[in-house]
């Protein structure tokens, strides 16, 4: 034993940087009823693919896969492979001059020495992994068991990058931790990661195969030229940018712009519902402790904008068949009938919650304990921004606008 | 303490400190004690810490929870809290958490202990293991670690500190006797293996050099045969001056005369309203001195209102001075505790200090901000007047509990837990019960003048697997299938079905429509079995208690009850496959009598369902409907299924 060890005591300070606790996404899961509308607009894009550099990333990776001779016994030793290289990609994009990393942005901002591992936890290692490989599959860039196609396979064939897949082998090994600066620094790394990013027969490929048909790429570019619209800031409300798709598809006769304008009329129907639904929810997952009686008392004119919304959501009754908005269908029924009062309204909201995170597999976050509303998770917001505020509402699952306009600007730039 | 150079600290960086002290920041055992329980905040904050994260990316990193479950697998990790004081249920992450509890006083200690390889001199030395143990006032909730000010120490655990914890993990243990007498598996997360360890552990890696200069242990125990918390703290010295800094207060004169110093100041903690609370008649005031913290003449003021936790207690005389810090507040519960009265389990640390320093940092506080209270309590929930305990066997599929109090008593009392509420309690009880998940709280209502109380507790899982535990995401049936499509069966086995680790969050991309498809299914079993067939290692039935789980999942009504059966009859026939090839030993499908209690429910139904089928009636008329006709019609289709299934094998 090698001196005095132990510490005397102190004062504790405050700590800024502990969180309160987690809280769950789409706890009412309407996700896949927004979802159902945008795929007919977007039909590969996942919400957070917004940086076709990820997209390039992934494909990279598989198609590294066979370059660094991994045992095909083992699934789990490439998973972590990929983590580490995805933590390394992670590291070149955000450190580069022309580039933005996808997910991660704190971590690699915190970290004196950025390392990674593989078995790392963090999203910088894990984000494209789970939130990017299955739009590429989707749009058929990666096939069903996950390898990469031949035209996939042909363009990082090119002599840019030859160098790469050795570079790789040499550096993964069975380490800990890997250190990407250190690869950063070696010889020639640098320029093929240039190239790799830079690769025209790449960026055709993906114009060709990311968005989709004519009408979803003629949907991307009209959200783009929103985005691009030095005006636009007015309109980056989900609902006002909604709206301004509307009226520019809807000009002349263009039997495409027809077709977009009947799709962004559903949305128009159906989001509304949606909103109101869970600002309900939120409302009573700021309010543990309280009963239901005493929330629907202080609902005050949020009934009116829950009704109209419910009616126009009902257009849906005998056209949507999932079990999912059969739910909410539910919902806006017991909205709308003679009978309907908030109070029961909130009772079968939270029935609904209980079957969504049932069918996860999870406890629901808000549910009734003898009249009072026990909490289990952090609400999204504050309550005194919810119902009754007079703040508008928010749409909550706008992304696509974004997502479709994000790429299409980053692919015709 | 405190000097300027601390003043930043916080809880954590103690937590950080103990972790760098072990070989790659993992030690083998890790016990927290505490009295209030965040299970959230521990979820979010601390356990990360042990799966790869760090305190840098803990804020900017979301915790994905299958892949944390992962990265704690091998770690040992225990949390022990007082069950009155509502601890909020645990999730499903991979630790221990076991409530336990006194007839008549309060589980207090905020401890850490930790067990592991040692390093030194930032070397690792492997030749060395040992044991640091942190005691301090904070819980283990936001505010605790976040928000208040509290004090802490740690020091490695040397040889005199051995026996103080000795009777704290034994007593420790007692209270999980519970559990560990009616398990046939172990509890989740082990704790008593873990505390067990410890005690194993503390016999052999607690050096006994220079012991003088490492602080002392004091453990507070109703029954502790060294006297009273204060008396061992105070030991037989004369006190000049004496400072004692409390959040709460009871008992205070009598407590100053035992102390017996000269000159004693208190620090009462300031609370909402801006007044600082003391335990007094107003009246007496003036007999005691006060003082408060000072933050010099540009005075911080949220530090200045910042509630102070900690409790210190300062003792100076000629030839040295004494700074025990810890757990214990200014009450008799806690400071004198005798097995008669109310008496908590307390723990401290007493450094020796030469300086003064410390108690130089008050100043003093007039007493027309000081409010007075007389009531005990520390704002605590009352003690239940019973003691119980529930836990879940997932094995025998039954909660059992203990329910200690009077028998005429326990008549009156209602135990809520599942969603069902029980009456007719007796002492120990057992309630079948088939979870799908783990319940990990009841409820039990009482009778408390003239209104009714709830006391809540928490119920500990005996014998859960990593899925049941929610260890492991329960995949989806139609996802298994969709793996299991993609077999190749010209290759050896099934390895293209990876396990992933299944955070995923792509839902808006899932297929909403359910479709009644056997096609698929039968197609998928197929694949199954003859990836099987072509095997030459010993088959994997994990598959199938997976798939066994994901089918019985799936949301009920009457169609999905029809699904189900097929679904069930065709992973019946496919586990008898398996069972061609198993090799004797254990049996490695763990629900193999569930399945056939399910299938035998779902048969009658099913029975039932043709019975009254339009068709059937038409076919057979009302005659044949009433008649064995159905249950023909269901052994057929039986039949059926075993001999194309077979055959169609056979021919491949």
């Amino acid at each position: 034993m090698v001196g005095i060890e132990h510490r005397m005591p102190y004062f504790s300070s405050i700590d800024d940087e502990m969180l309160r606790r987690s809280r769950g996404r789409d706890l009412l899961g309407a996700l896949p009823i927004w979802s159902a509308f945008g795929k007919n607009l977007v039909p590969y894009l996942a919400a957070p693919v917004t940086d076709i550099n990820g997209i390039k990333v992934v494909l990279f990776i598989y198609w590294l896969k066979d370059k660094l001779d991994l045992p095909d016994d083992n699934p789990s030793q490439f998973r972590s492979v990929f983590k580490v290289l995805e933590g390394f990609f992670e590291y070149y994009l955000h450190h580069s001059e022309e580039y933005d990393c996808c997910f991660g942005i704190k971590a690699l901002e915190v970290a004196e020495e950025f390392s990674v591992g593989g078995d790392d936890p963090r999203i910088v290692c894990n984000g494209l992994y789970q939130y990017y490989r299955g739009t590429c599959r989707r749009c058929k860039l990666l096939k069903d068991n996950w390898d990469v196609p031949e035209s996939v396979a042909q363009i990082f064939s090119s002599p840019k990058l030859e160098k790469l897949p050795k570079l790789f082998k040499q550096w993964i090994g069975s380490k800990a931790k890997y250190i990407p600066v250190e690869l950063l620094k070696k010889k020639d790394v640098s320029q093929c990661l240039k190239s790799l990013f830079l690769l025209p027969e790449l960026d055709e490929l993906l114009r060709k195969t990311l968005l989709g048909e004519d009408m979803h790429i003629k949907f991307a570019k009209g959200c783009g030229e929103i985005l691009n619209d030095p005006e636009a800031e007015q309109l980056l409300t989900p609902c006002a940018f909604h709206s301004k798709l509307q009226e520019n598809f809807g000009k002349g006769c263009n039997p495409i712009h027809s077709e977009i304008t009947s799709k962004l009329n559903n949305i128009e129907k159906c989001e509304p519902f949606l909103v109101c639904v869970y600002e309900c929810f939120e409302y009573m997952h700021s309010a543990g402790g309280s009963s239901i009686g005493a929330l629907a008392d202080g609902l005050g004119d949020f009934e009116k904008k829950l009704r109209n919304a419910a009616a126009r959501f009902l257009y849906f009754e005998n056209r949507s068949h999932s079990e999912r908005s059969g739910g909410f269908i539910q919902l806006a029924k017991a909205v709308v009938s003679d009978d309907g009062n908030m109070e029961s309204f909130m009772h079968a909201l939270l029935n609904h919650h209980e079957v969504i995170m049932t069918g996860r597999r999870k406890m629901p976050s808000v549910c009734v304990e003898s009249d009072k509303l026990a909490v289990h998770s952090e609400p999204a917001v504050q309550r005194e921004v919810l119902v009754g505020n007079k703040t508008p509402s928010i749409w909550r699952n706008h992304y696509y606008f974004w997502t479709a306009g994000t790429i299409y600007n980053q692919l015709w730039r | 303490m405190s000097t300027e150079k601390d003043s930043k600290l916080k809880v954590r960086d103690t937590f950080d400190y103990m972790l760098s002290r072990f070989k790659d920041r993992s030690p083998e055992l890790t016990l927290f004690s505490t009295f209030n329980f965040s299970a959230s905040f521990f979820e979010t904050n601390i356990l990360p810490l042990f799966g790869g994260y760090s305190f840098e990316n803990l804020k900017s990193s979301e915790v994905l929870p299958y892949s944390l479950n992962n990265s704690l697998k091998g770690r040992k990790i225990a949390v022990i809290c007082d069950r009155s004081a509502h601890p909020e249920p645990k999730g499903n992450y991979r630790y221990g958490l076991l409530p336990v509890g006194l007839k008549n006083g309060r589980f207090h200690p905020k401890i850490m202990l930790m067990y592991g390889d040692l390093i030194s001199d930032g070397k690792v030395d492997k030749k060395e293991k040992g044991l640091w143990l942190s005691v301090g006032s904070c819980n283990i909730s936001f505010s605790g670690w976040a928000r208040n000010r509290e004090v802490i120490g740690c020091t490695r655990v040397v040889d005199k500190h051995r026996s103080e914890l000795e009777i704290l993990l034994r007593w420790m243990l007692k209270r999980a006797g519970f559990y560990s007498k009616s398990r046939s598996a172990a509890e989740e997360g082990e704790t008593s293996i873990i505390l067990n360890d410890l005690l194993d552990c503390l016999e052999n890696n607690c050096p006994k050099d220079k012991p003088d200069s490492y602080p002392d242990l004091f453990l507070g125990l109703p029954e502790h045969k060294g006297g009273s918390l204060l008396s061992r703290m105070k030991g037989k010295h004369d006190y000049d001056k004496a400072i004692v800094v409390s959040p709460y207060w009871a008992g205070v004169s009598c407590l100053r005369r035992k102390l017996g110093a000269r000159d004693t100041s208190f620090v009462p903690s300031i609370f909402s309203g801006g007044k600082h609370l003391f335990n007094c008649e107003s009246k007496d005031l003036l007999k005691y001195k006060f003082l408060k913290f000072n933050f010099g003449n540009n005075e911080n003021a949220s530090e200045a209102e910042r509630f102070t936790h900690a409790k210190v207690l300062w003792l100076e005389k000629k030839n040295g001075n004494y700074l025990c810090v810890g757990s214990a507040n200014f009450t008799e519960a806690a400071m004198l505790g005798k097995s008669d009265s109310f008496s908590n389990v307390e723990m401290m640390l007493r450094y020796s200090v030469t300086s003064k320093k410390w108690s130089e940092q008050f100043t003093t506080l007039d007493v027309d901000r000081i409010a007075t209270n007389t009531d005990a309590s520390e704002g605590a929930p009352p003690l239940p007047p019973f003691e119980a305990e529930v836990l879940y066997d997932w094995d025998a599929k039954k909660f059992k509990y203990l329910i200690d109090c009077d028998p005429v008593f326990r008549k009156k009392l209602t135990l809520l837990v599942g969603g069902i509420e029980y009456k007719d309690l007796v002492r120990n009880g057992s309630l079948d019960f088939d979870a799908k998940k783990p319940i990990r709280s009841f409820v039990i209502k009482y009778p408390y003048k003239n209104t009714v109380e709830k006391y809540y507790g928490l119920v500990i899982q005996l014998g859960g697997d990593e899925s049941d535990l929610g260890y492991k995401k329960k995949r989806r049936l139609d996802e298994m299938i969709d793996s299991l499509l993609k077999i190749d069966v010209e290759s050896v086995g099934y390895d293209s079905f990876s396990d992933e680790i299944g955070d995923s969050s792509e839902e808006g991309h899932r297929d909403e429509c359910k479709s009644f498809n056997f096609y698929v299914f039968f197609q998928a079993m197929y694949k199954l079995r003859l990836s099987q067939k072509k095997k030459c290692t010993a088959v994997d039935y994990s598959i199938l208690n997976e798939l066994y789980v994901a089918i019985d999942v799936e949301p009920q009504n009457e169609l999905n009850r029809i699904n189900k059966y097929v679904q069930l009859l065709e992973l019946e026939e496919t586990l008898s496959f398996f069972d061609g090839k198993l090799d004797g030993g254990d049996d490695p499908f763990r629900k193999r009598d569930d399945l056939k209690s399910e299938l035998g429910k779902l048969e009658k139904e099913v029975v039932e369902l043709v019975r009254g089928a339009p068709s059937l009636k038409g076919m057979f008329g009302k005659i044949g409907a009433r008649s064995q006709c159905p249950k023909k019609i269901i052994n057929w289709f039986k039949a059926e299924l075993c001999f194309v299934q077979k055959d169609t094998l056979d021919v491949v």
